[in-house]
């Protein structure tokens, strides 16, 4: 019988074998233990090395490693401060040696007996480990682009090795949660290969400015960051699977260690990080470097692109409804943003919000331009009157400004310019710079005779001296003592003068900074052009939105920063360029407050035009502006208090908050009735999301005094023709037919064929959504002399029978009124000469009040409603919110007693039962 | 009706068709196998119930489950802004519960062969006239079968899981007999629930049920063989019919309507079947060296580790080759990710099943040396 080799040493150890053997057994046992104090030794030595940063990097490890081994091998040195790596190498090579006596010994076993059966088990099994590891391989793939060993990238044939998978993911939820829409896929494959950066920054903001004021976190707040965080992961998974190379880094400002994190990521990527600093909210990172070809010369360079996406615009945070859900026991609820691709269905997951930061990496920021008539109402301007704060919510949201000053104030009147801020900057740079240079040539011509002068005192004899200083001296003898205190007093004038000209050296490289970040070519050719309409043509040429803002009214009681409408109008040259603004299809945001003027101004002076005919231009696409000012029932008792005499009183009023939620039609005059079949506008939504979406303790009010009415009113020249054959064919009265169904006009012009030219002219067909966005709270009257006087209140005053303004836009009447309208029309056919293009459509919004964006921050509902008219007029629908796809945790409906029955009986009954059985198997076992 | 189809589709066809047959023939081979050993099969399943081991560990276990139980129902039914989204991940997702299931496979699996070794029955069993892939097998299913059973009573807490209704069914009850007891019913099939599909379902459900008892009783080969035909043959007719029955007809045998998504339940329990099985072949496989139970399991609760240790590292950058394969190799991250959600990633099935078959062969491998050294 053959023995086994355990039983054949044991056997010969018994028998007493020979020496040689003892000594093998004692020498292999020997190996075996210095194979296991190498390793035991390796890991102590590999936890110290860890500590002393060595294995930081593959690179740190070869070099430190190799400098130890040059120092003890060549240079014969044994330092201490190598000493881990001495403990490392030493137990790594204690290892091997182990290792491979066993393996000798291994191949002998198998060599030498039953080689046949042994050895075949043996490839058997290495086939059989081949094919394990080859099939899962082949399953998952491998990556190893961006890897690298001792500082050399894993490559092969100069390309990094990846190897793609063979895997599919099977969704199996009910409504296929985890697969992305077709249009998305799609878009994703082509993006394969590229690598981007996502970064979840939870700063514990969720609604960016407000929490510092009144807002204050609770666990609804943490509970959506989370659940946010963990739908950003889902995203970048299910992209990940289609070949997308994403890195997620999560940073919490508030977690230990964070910070660190966040430097190290944004060490060399400048870019992010400025974003990520400029963020106000939670918000989500898209960071990407991309090769491309606007280098100098059109070379090829690096560039970083930063997109950001705020947790609200991926999931909105809906914490009124997570307060009342569940019938008041509260859920959190979330609100899926982003719109769908036309004709796609809308994933309700917030795919396409996130989507599309992903896809538009590259995108341009869209430039706003704001045109204004003097410096101190750009973006730079002072607070009472600047646009500062506007600047930086656009800016911070990924947008351009630039500020278009349109008139000069001189001696007598103001003369029409067209200029934007930084033209003005360097103007003034230049003259700065000049007078900086000019005191420093001085200052260096008397540093330079100063110095003559203490070489004159320090080298010259007394005698020279005191002839030369005879006049200063008035006949007292010149003393050494008196040389060195000239000296002293030399050299404090020229330490003097020495900071002066460093200061001033400084002053003149900061001018010379600023000035040569402008794009000085530019801005000189800018400067040389003297076609207003040329010159402001251009500048809006590179503005995607124009905001014209005009603030009017601030407080009709005392007075204070009220503005005369006539100030604000525009040259014939300025119309004219923004009438071509407007017949490229280009958007316009106008912000006009009313223009009522206290009864005992006369009108506007020399070189000033009442009306420069915007409103006109604004009117042929539909916007008509009311031709009062909105005063509300809380301001009755401010004027009452006001004409009490005190200086100040009155002057705060609190107005009602605007309205989101109104009847469809509300807020026109009788006979002036509106479309009731149209959903309510983009806008409209977005804001009532926007002001009820903080809780209920934390309504966002928007506010806006003396502001003016605002309508939609369809065109004259279109809808008068068609109106008068639709009425005639329906034989229905044309008042009110604004609100005519569009459903009912399409029946009409599929009838009647011959009005189809009409129906395609006639704006209102398109009017998606009803114009109206924004409305005045219904305590609030319309007057055409809302100013206080010692003979009038304004009050609320019926209209007489006979007043002309009787159902019309402009008739006086209780509130509410529409203050915001936004339309997209196509512009009027009479802009255009013959074969010029005329755009499709076009969007256009106006806010009857020119106040609110001033200051030097705008408060958090004010920010949104210019961010969302942005957008909306930017064609960016996705971007704006919208709450109809929601998101909440499952709940289960069980009353408190099925509860604990449930618990009770699973819970604790099963593990019971189990006891149970178990007892009664150990009782019958004991059965004899 | 393949002459549209390309020389390509048709080489394609061919060779889907060739694996087919191999996949058969090997699975009538090891059926047949399987057959030959079923009384190995028997007491090696058996011999749980008949040791305390399976009841501690039904108890550990299902107290386990039952706190897990606790806080997903509790979740499901909270107030504020607190639940969980997917109620099998937190159940059987969450670092606590896979801290215990980790020592499971090893307990189950530690006496397989280590047991026989030591007590030196390893030698009589290699002496029955079986091969040693069958003993392999039969160990094998014994404990995967006792694995299911463990994981059985669990089914109990999906009701209150899924917030299910009271079942409700397209089907008529008429009265047959009614005396002051008893009330016998009969079911009136109406016309639009009669379909292939709903036939084929509860003609499979009956076939299950019937091959069950007939396996009951000590009965001859051909009725064995019988019953074990009704009820795989059945159990493939059932869930056959049954998912084309619940996604085409429009009326209904039976329905239980349930507020939350079910499908993430069945791909929980495909994950923790299939997981359970790969890390029971580890421990089976580990078993076959030692003859030391407890060095068995403390062996195989080492390798485990392998599939678990990298749960409890979260690093800072989750993405990247190294966090791809700790993805790869973490069971648990794959529960959390993927089965627990309702998603099947072949990558996981094959890791799997590979390595399952894997450390099945080389325990075969493993008795089998036994007869070379």
């Amino acid at each position: 019988m053959a023995m086994t080799p355990t039983q054949g040493s044991t056997a010969r150890r018994l028998s007493g074998e020979s020496g040689v053997w003892r000594i093998w057994y004692r020498l292999h046992f020997l190996i075996r233990f210095l194979g296991l104090t190498g390793l035991l030794v390796g890991v102590i030595g590999l936890v110290l090395a860890w500590r002393e940063g060595l294995l930081a990097t593959w690179q740190t490890c070869y070099d430190t490693s190799q400098t130890a081994v040059d120092d003890l091998l060549i240079l014969g040195r044994l330092k201490k401060e190598f000493l881990t790596v001495y403990l490392v190498l030493g137990s790594g090579l204690a290892i091997a040696f182990a290792l491979l006596i066993e393996l000798l010994l291994g191949l002998g076993a198998l060599l030498g007996r039953r080689s046949a059966l042994g050895f075949s088990a043996v490839l058997q099994i290495v086939l059989a480990t081949v094919l394990l590891i080859a099939v899962n391989i082949y399953s998952v793939g491998i990556d190893f682009s961006g890897l690298s060993v001792f500082g050399r990238p894993i490559e092969w044939e100069g390309k990094p090795i990846k190897l793609d998978g063979h895997h599919a993911r099977f969704d199996w939820t009910r409504d296929h949660r985890f697969t992305l829409p077709d249009d998305v896929r799609e878009q994703m494959e082509k993006l394969k290969g590229e690598k981007t950066t996502i970064v979840v920054y939870n700063m514990d903001k969720m609604f960016g400015a407000i929490k510092d004021k009144s807002y204050k976190s609770d666990y609804y707040d943490e509970a959506a960051e989370k659940v946010i965080a963990a739908k950003v992961k889902d995203l970048v998974e299910q992209f990940g699977v289609l070949g997308q190379r994403f890195e997620v880094v999560e940073i919490e400002t508030k977690k230990e260690g964070d910070k660190e994190k966040l430097d190290k990521l944004t060490e060399k990527s400048p870019a992010l990080r400025q974003a990520i600093d400029a963020a106000k909210e939670n918000s989500i990172f898209f960071h990407a470097k991309r090769v491309v070809k606007d280098g100098p010369e059109g070379k090829e360079q690096v560039r970083e692109f930063v997109q950001r996406l705020s947790f609200n615009e991926f999931y909105r945070f809906d914490k009124t409804a997570s307060e009342k859900a569940d019938g008041g026991k509260g859920n959190l609820v979330l609100l899926a943003q982003g719109e769908a691709a036309p004709g796609s269905p809308p994933s309700g997951r917030g795919i396409e919000a996130f989507a599309r930061k992903i896809f538009n990496m590259e995108e341009k920021r869209p430039r706003v331009g704001i045109a204004v008539v003097h410096e101190y109402l750009t973006t730079r301007g002072p607070n009472e009157y600047g646009l500062a704060g506007l600047k930086e919510s656009l800016t911070t949201n990924g947008f351009e400004v630039r500020d278009v000053i349109l008139k000069r104030p001189g001696p007598g009147t103001w003369t029409p310019v067209v200029y934007t801020y930084d033209e003005n900057k360097l103007a003034r740079l230049e003259q700065q710079l000049k007078v900086v240079e000019l005191l420093i040539v001085n200052q260096e011509r008397a540093e330079k005779e100063i110095k003559e002068e203490r070489t004159h005192w320090e080298k010259d004899t007394l005698e020279v001296l005191q002839q030369a200083y005879a006049r200063e001296l008035r006949g007292r003898k010149l003393t050494e003592k008196m040389r060195k205190e000239a000296l002293e007093d030399i050299d404090e004038q020229l330490a003097s003068l020495k900071d002066v000209l460093e200061k001033n050296r400084s002053t003149r490289d900061t001018l010379r900074d600023q000035r040569d970040k402008l794009d000085v070519d530019a801005l000189l050719e800018q400067q040389r052009m003297s076609d207003l309409q040329a010159k402001m043509t251009q500048l809006l040429a590179d503005c995607d939105l124009l905001i014209v803002p005009r603030a009017t009214l601030s407080n009709v009681i005392d007075g204070t920063r009220n503005v005369p409408p006539w100030l604000h109008g525009m040259d014939a040259a300025q119309m004219a360029a923004i009438r071509e603004f407007l017949k490229a299809g280009k958007p316009v945001l106008a912000l006009f407050g009313p223009d009522n003027e206290p009864p005992d101004e006369r009108g506007p002076p020399a070189g000033f035009t009442a009306n420069d005919g915007l409103e006109d231009l604004l009117g042929q696409l539909g916007i008509k502006f009311g031709k009062q000012t909105v005063l509300f029932d809380a301001e009755s008792e401010a004027f009452g208090a006001a004409r009490s005499g005190l200086l100040s009183a009155g002057a705060d009023v609190q107005v009602p908050p605007l309205e989101f939620n109104w009847k469809p039609g509300e807020g026109r005059p009788q006979g002036q009735l509106a479309a009731t079949d149209t959903p309510p506008h983009p806008l409209r939504t977005a804001m009532d999301l926007e002001t009820r979406t903080l809780g209920k303790n934390h309504a966002l009010e928007l506010r806006l005094r003396h502001p003016r009415p605002v309508y939609y009113k369809v065109p004259e020249d279109k809808s008068s023709i068609f109106l008068a054959q639709l009425s005639q064919a329906v034989q229905v009265n044309p008042l009110g037919l604004d609100g005519f169904a569009t459903a009912a006009r399409i029946a009409l012009v599929s009838e009647n064929p011959e009005l189809t030219d009409l129906y395609r002219a006639y704006p209102v067909s398109k009017q998606r959504f009803e114009p109206e966005f924004l409305m005045t709270s219904k305590e609030s009257w319309n007057d055409d002399q809302p100013f206080p006087t010692s003979k009038r209140i304004p009050t609320y005053e019926r209209p007489k029978p006979d007043d002309p303004n009787r159902a019309t836009l402009d008739a006086k009447r209780r509130g509410p009124f529409p203050i915001g309208v936004a339309v997209e029309t196509a512009p009027p056919a009479q802009w255009y000469d013959a074969g010029e293009t005329r755009p499709k459509s076009m969007r256009v919004a106006a806010i009857g009040e020119g106040w609110f964006l001033v200051g030097t921050e705008l408060s958090p509902a004010k920010e949104r409603l210019v961010l969302d008219t942005v957008n909306w007029l930017l064609g960016r629908d996705d971007a704006l919110p919208r709450g109809d796809h929601s998101w909440s945790y499952p709940r289960v409906d069980l009353n408190e007693n099925d509860k604990t029955l449930w618990l009770l009986g699973a819970g604790l009954g099963l593990p019971l039962l189990c006891v149970y059985f178990g007892t009664v198997m150990w009782l019958a076992r004991r059965v004899r | 009706m393949f002459a549209d189809f390309s020389f390509n589709d048709k080489l394609m066809l061919g060779l889907l068709g060739a694996i087919l047959l191999v996949v058969l023939g090997v699975v009538l081979f090891l059926g047949a196998g399987l057959f030959q050993a079923r009384s190995l099969l028997r007491r090696e399943f058996a011999a749980y119930f008949v040791s305390p081991i399976a009841y501690v560990v039904l108890f550990v276990f299902l107290c386990a489950t039952g706190i897990r139980f606790y806080i997903t129902l509790d979740l499901l039914t909270a107030k504020g802004p607190k639940g969980t989204e997917w109620p099998m991940q937190t159940m059987y997702a969450e670092t606590p519960f896979w801290m215990l299931f980790l020592f499971i496979p090893p307990l189950l699996t530690m006496r397989l062969f280590a047991e026989e070794r030591g007590s030196g029955t390893l030698e009589m069993l290699m002496t029955a006239p079986l091969r040693d892939w069958q003993v392999v097998l039969c160990k094998y299913l014994g404990c995967l079968a006792f694995y299911v059973t463990l994981w059985l009573p669990t089914l109990v807490y999906l009701p209150a899981l899924m917030g299910a209704s009271a079942p409700t069914s397209d089907l008529q009850w008429r009265t047959v007999w009614e005396t002051d007891w008893i009330n016998v019913k009969l079911p009136i099939w109406p016309q639009e629930a009669l379909t292939n599909y709903s036939l084929l379902f509860v003609g499979g459900l009956a076939g299950v049920i019937l091959g069950l008892i007939l396996l009951w009783f000590r009965v001859g080969t051909t009725l064995r063989l019988f019953s074990l035909l009704l009820l795989f043959g059945g159990a493939a007719a059932a869930i056959t019919g049954g998912v084309l029955h619940y996604t085409r007809d429009t009326a209904h045998v039976l329905m239980i309507p349930v507020a939350l998504d079910p499908y993430p339940v069945l791909a929980t329990y495909l994950g923790l079947f299939l997981a359970g099985a790969m890390l029971l072949a580890l421990g089976l496989f580990v078993s076959s060296l030692v003859r030391n139970q407890l060095l068995a399991a403390l062996i195989a609760l080492a390798l485990s580790l392998v599939f678990f240790a990298a749960a409890f590292w979260w690093p800072d950058v989750e993405t990247g080759p190294l966090q791809q394969a700790r993805y790869f190799f973490t069971v648990p991250l794959h529960f959390e990710r993927t089965f627990t959600r309702g998603l099947i990633d072949t990558q996981h099935v094959v890791l799997y099943a590979s390595l399952t078959l894997f450390c099945l062969f080389l325990t075969v491998r493993s008795l089998e040396s036994r007869r070379w050294q």
